[in-house]
């Protein structure tokens, strides 16, 4: 016996309960019901609904294992982790230990090599964080809380970072304020902060405005 | 030694009050706001008197950071390598918002490293990934003397 789920509303048939309540006996086959019957709960019809696999998430869960991380951490990447180890010691106290970290990080920041781009070749590489990374991630992840946590955050901010290219441009947003927001990366635009980020629940005062360059 | 020591958050600090009074050895009244670590006994009085929520007690050793398993810490780098490009790309694109892309990705990229193994700057991860940057930049006179004396304070 099989479960079969409405991939509009998620609506689950179970060949072995039936659908008792809209008129299907118990035990009746996914094929025995007729092509025109539909969703009970949201009338889509039987060609919306994939069979549920007992098994299907865990070969996932392995593919994700495969994924590998190519090569070394370039000089950005290293900027990136020496800038973290900064915030990190400024956050356990160590100034001497943040410095030197936040000096290393603008060292390798300076001599990385700089891609040239547009707005439109960014929406390209976050349309692939959404529709690929971040799925795959998340199925690797899904015993690491922290890992989750981070990836949720990053996931929302870049969701809106997407809708944002995909609305704006420098002209039609020069009467407004641009705040990043320091610990998630939440760009918010516009005249009205509010008092908390939408994403990680940071009071505003850890939002950053964004000066010209 | 005492297993923690006093720390003061300048920020929320009123720098007036009665940690001064408490500290039975003086270490809270420094000109330059920082407790004294080599004064501080850890006996928490300043902490549980501060009126502003302004002082923490931190350990001197802190745990074993938590394992990662491979695969997330591979999932998490290839994030933090696209959020890093996109710092990138950013940054050679003019105007405001290009700019506010550059930082937001920057602080996603610094936080998907962190939970990729980074979380603790003074993990054993931290200190490998030190040592072996410092075997490959054996001629390279500016980051040598700064990792080393990061390895030194570390350990």
């Amino acid at each position: 016996m099989n479960k079969y789920i409405c991939s509009v509303c998620g609506f689950v048939y179970d060949e072995k309960l039936g659908s008792p309540d809209y008129g299907v006996n118990p035990n009746t086959k996914w094929e025995d019901l007729p092509n025109d019957w539909v969703c009970p709960w949201c009338a889509a019809p039987k060609s919306d609904f994939y069979k549920e696999e007992t098994n299907k998430k865990e070969d996932k869960q392995l593919e994700v294992e495969e994924i590998k991380f190519e090569g070394k951490l370039n000089s950005l990447e290293l900027s990136v982790l020496f800038s973290n180890l900064s915030r990190g010691f400024e956050k356990s106290y160590k100034p001497k230990e943040q410095k030197l970290c936040f000096e290393i990080s603008e060292y390798y920041k300076e001599i990385s090599n700089k891609i040239d781009g547009t707005l439109e070749d960014l929406l390209k590489l976050i349309e692939d964080d959404l529709d690929n990374a971040y799925p795959n991630a998340m199925t690797a992840s899904k015993n690491d809380r922290g890992a989750l946590r981070a990836l949720v955050w990053s996931e929302k901010v870049t969701k809106i970072l997407k809708s944002i290219l995909s609305r704006y441009d420098e002209d039609n947003i020069k009467d407004n304020d641009i705040y990043v927001c320091s610990i998630c990366g939440f760009i918010y635009i516009g005249n009205d902060l509010a008092k908390i980020c939408p994403v990680c629940k940071v009071s505003n005062w850890k939002f950053e405005k964004i000066g010209v360059r | 030694m005492s297993k923690k020591y006093a720390v003061r958050n300048i920020r929320l600090c009123t720098k007036d009050c009665i940690c001064l009074y408490v500290c039975p050895t003086g270490a809270t009244d420094t000109e330059d706001s920082i407790i004294d670590v080599s004064k501080c006994i850890g006996c928490e009085d300043c902490f549980k008197a501060c009126p502003s929520g302004a002082i923490s007690m931190v350990p001197h050793v802190y745990p074993v950071q938590q394992e990662k398993e491979d695969y997330v810490i591979n999932v998490l780098n290839n994030l933090m390598r696209s959020k890093s490009k996109q710092e990138n790309i950013a940054s050679g694109i003019d105007g405001r918002l290009a700019k506010a892309i550059e930082k937001s990705n920057r602080i996603m990229a610094e936080d998907l490293i962190r939970e990729a193994g980074f979380l603790l700057p003074q993990s054993e991860n931290t200190i490998k990934l030190l040592n072996e940057l410092l075997k490959e930049n054996k001629s390279n006179d500016y980051l040598k003397d700064k990792i080393e004396e990061l390895l030194k304070l570390i350990k």
